[in-house]
């Protein structure tokens, strides 16, 4: 799993740190790029060739002044041929001082041909300086010189040039071969981007697609709501339609049942009378519950709350059982806090009603022992227990007790006959309370719930 | 009476400064200035002697260049001054041409920027035209390190015969 997981992150980074190298590989080009189109080694290469270049150029122009002072003996000529000798000489100095010596000893022939300009310079220099400097024989060994030196210079700017170019080419290649890298690098770099933004946009699409997904099944799911409420609604309607139609005749039925005990009747005749009797009473008291149903599940239970006394209200449900008190080995007891006995403002039909219920069921589920009914006052209200000594309730049902129709299981169900958890836990909730349920199995059960009631000022 | 003498002399004292010729050049002519410049010795143009040319205000800078090895002490007039004693505008340019008729385009606004000399010695020598003078322009490269590009490297004009300001 864990490894997993780190396989797919490492999968996640792959890209982005290909992409982030090939970025960092192709800021590295650039910048050796760069520092080298910065060095000045061309411009060097380029500044010995213009030397020698010179260096030639000036050897012409102090020739065609040497020939045309022999021609035409004239001092401001003599005297300019000297200044250009002079400015010819310090292009030996470039040659010979610069910083770029080095650079000039690339090649042997380039070396030796400076060597030789130079010597032969240095003769011409010695010409210039001697006793009769302009005499017709000097003259002519100048220019001899002269000529010497023209061979020589013209074939070093040929050979610098070739050395120049040569390096110049290797130069290029170098920096073709590097462009050429870097074009690679850009294409890759290109790629891997393209990967990237294609499974972005690949992602982006895919969720676009689950949040389609999930806004369809939101929808259905809604009108699947809708339907089952529909059919519920349908389902309640018809309930409370069908319980209140079969009400009617139901009347008829214990009416008449009643008045046909006022007849004489023969003993076997009062036996079948009291039994449709006491059908027609337990079939009218399951329409009753129905109708408390269908009305709650539509919300149009109304409470009809008033000033209520709790003692008389519960001594009223007590005397209820006082039948079954004494057909069971059973014990009551009814534990009324001092400070809750009061008056409140409640529905006192429908508390009377739940108590009923609640306590009709620990009754029945109580073969032996006690029951009891505990009221005392809490923070959030007035709090009411039911507890016996009962068959209790598995836990794993305990869940189920108060839902609609269901009961712990069919062996309860069978025994308990009715709907009265469920009624009693709307009215609790309609009330503003919520009803609770502890118990254990074969030890008893205690239901319990909190009505937020204060007891009222006289 | 005294009127009449006095206001020319005055007018001419106001004026003077503005349009004063340079002196007269008495020795060998080493440098030729020409253009828009408001001073002048000969004509239209300023030509300069060595005295005249000593006569400006002076400067040494101890640089290294890419021509000689080492470090080397050059010594002569500031080229600031030079402009000033020609009138020219610090905002001109000059085209600078050299003996063997190099020419290189230098704007005024170096000579206000650096102390850029027009040298003259050295070492504590004169250079003559085979040293590469007698007139080399030399930056103070070493001072100002950024100046050391293909570009100032030439401005820095050797064995200088003329300017001309434009």
């Amino acid at each position: 799993m864990v490894k997993n997981k780190l396989l797919h992150q490492a999968r996640v980074w792959s890209l982005p740190t290909l992409a982030g190298a090939f970025l960092l590989a192709a800021l590295t080009l650039l910048y050796i790029l760069q520092s080298r189109e910065q060095e000045i080694q061309t411009a060097e290469r380029d500044d010995v060739l213009w030397a020698a270049y010179q260096l030639d150029r000036e050897n012409l122009k102090l020739n065609s002044l040497l020939n045309r002072y022999q021609y035409k003996q004239n001092a401001k000529v003599w005297k300019d041929a000297r200044t250009r000798f002079e400015i010819l000489y310090s292009r030996v100095t470039v040659l010979r001082h610069g910083q770029y010596n080095n650079l000039i000893e690339v090649k042997e022939r380039t070396r030796d041909l400076s060597l030789q300009s130079f010597q032969i310079i240095d003769l011409m220099d010695e010409r210039f300086f001697t006793h009769n400097a302009s005499s017709p024989e000097n003259l002519t060994k100048l220019l001899q010189l002269s000529l010497q030196l023209h061979r020589v210079t013209e074939e070093l700017v040929t050979t610098l040039k070739s050395v120049s170019s040569q390096l110049n080419t290797q130069k290029r290649q170098e920096l073709r071969q590097l462009y050429h890298y870097l074009l690679i690098i850009i294409v890759l770099l290109i790629l891997t981007m393209s990967l990237i933004i294609y499974l972005l946009i690949k992602k982006m699409s895919e969720a676009r697609q689950a949040q389609y997904q999930a806004q369809l099944m939101a929808t259905e799911l809604e009108t699947a709501v809708q339907k089952a409420e529909a059919g519920s609604q349908a389902k309640t309607d018809f309930l409370a339609t069908m319980s209140h139609e079969i009400r009617t005749p139901m009347n008829g039925v214990l009416g008449m049942s009643e008045l046909l005990f006022e007849t004489s009747l023969s003993s076997e005749q009062k036996k079948y009378t009291h039994a449709i009797n006491n059908s027609a009473t337990a079939l009218m008291r399951l329409l009753n519950e129905l109708m408390d149903i269908s009305k709650l599940e539509a919300g149009r239970l109304v409470l009809d709350y008033r000033k209520t006394a709790l003692a008389p209200l519960l001594n009223e449900v007590i005397d209820f059982f006082a039948a079954e008190l004494n057909q069971k080995p059973v014990t009551f007891n009814l534990e009324l806090a001092p400070e809750a006995d009061a008056f409140y403002n409640t529905d006192p039909g429908r508390l009377r009603q739940v108590l009923l219920n609640l306590l009709g069921n620990a009754f029945k589920f109580t073969d032996q022992g006690r029951v009891t009914l505990r009221i005392k006052p809490t923070p959030e209200g007035l709090l009411f227990e039911v507890e016996d000594t009962g068959v209790g309730i598995d836990e794993a049902v305990q869940q189920r007790m108060f839902e609609t129709f269901t009961q712990a299981d069919a062996s309860i169900s069978r025994r308990y006959g009715g709907t009265g958890l469920a009624i009693s836990k709307r009215i609790i909730e309609q009330m503003g309370g919520a009803i609770h349920l502890r118990s254990r199995l074969n030890e008893g059960s205690c239901f319990y719930f909190t009505l937020p009631l204060e007891p009222l000022q006289n | 009476m005294l009127r009449s003498v006095f206001l020319p002399l005055i007018t001419c004292l106001l004026i003077s400064p503005a349009f004063a010729d340079l002196p007269k050049a008495e020795g060998e002519v080493l440098l030729t200035v020409t253009g828009k410049i408001t001073h002048t010795n000969q004509q239209d143009t300023a030509v300069f002697d060595l005295s005249l040319l000593e006569s400006l205000e002076q400067q040494e800078i101890i640089t290294h260049n890419p021509w000689f090895s080492g470090s080397n002490r050059y010594y002569g007039p500031l080229g600031r001054s030079l402009v000033k004693a020609v009138g020219a505008d610090f905002n001109s340019n000059m085209r600078v041409t050299s003996l063997n008729g190099f020419i290189t385009e230098i704007p005024v606004s170096d000579f206000v920027k650096y102390d850029v000399i027009l040298a003259l010695k050295k070492n504590g020598k004169y250079q003559r035209i085979r040293d590469r003078g007698p007139i080399f322009t030399i930056y103070p490269f070493d001072q100002h390190p950024k100046l050391n590009t293909e570009k100032h490297y030439n401005r820095s004009v050797w064995q200088v015969e003329k300017i001309e300001f434009y």
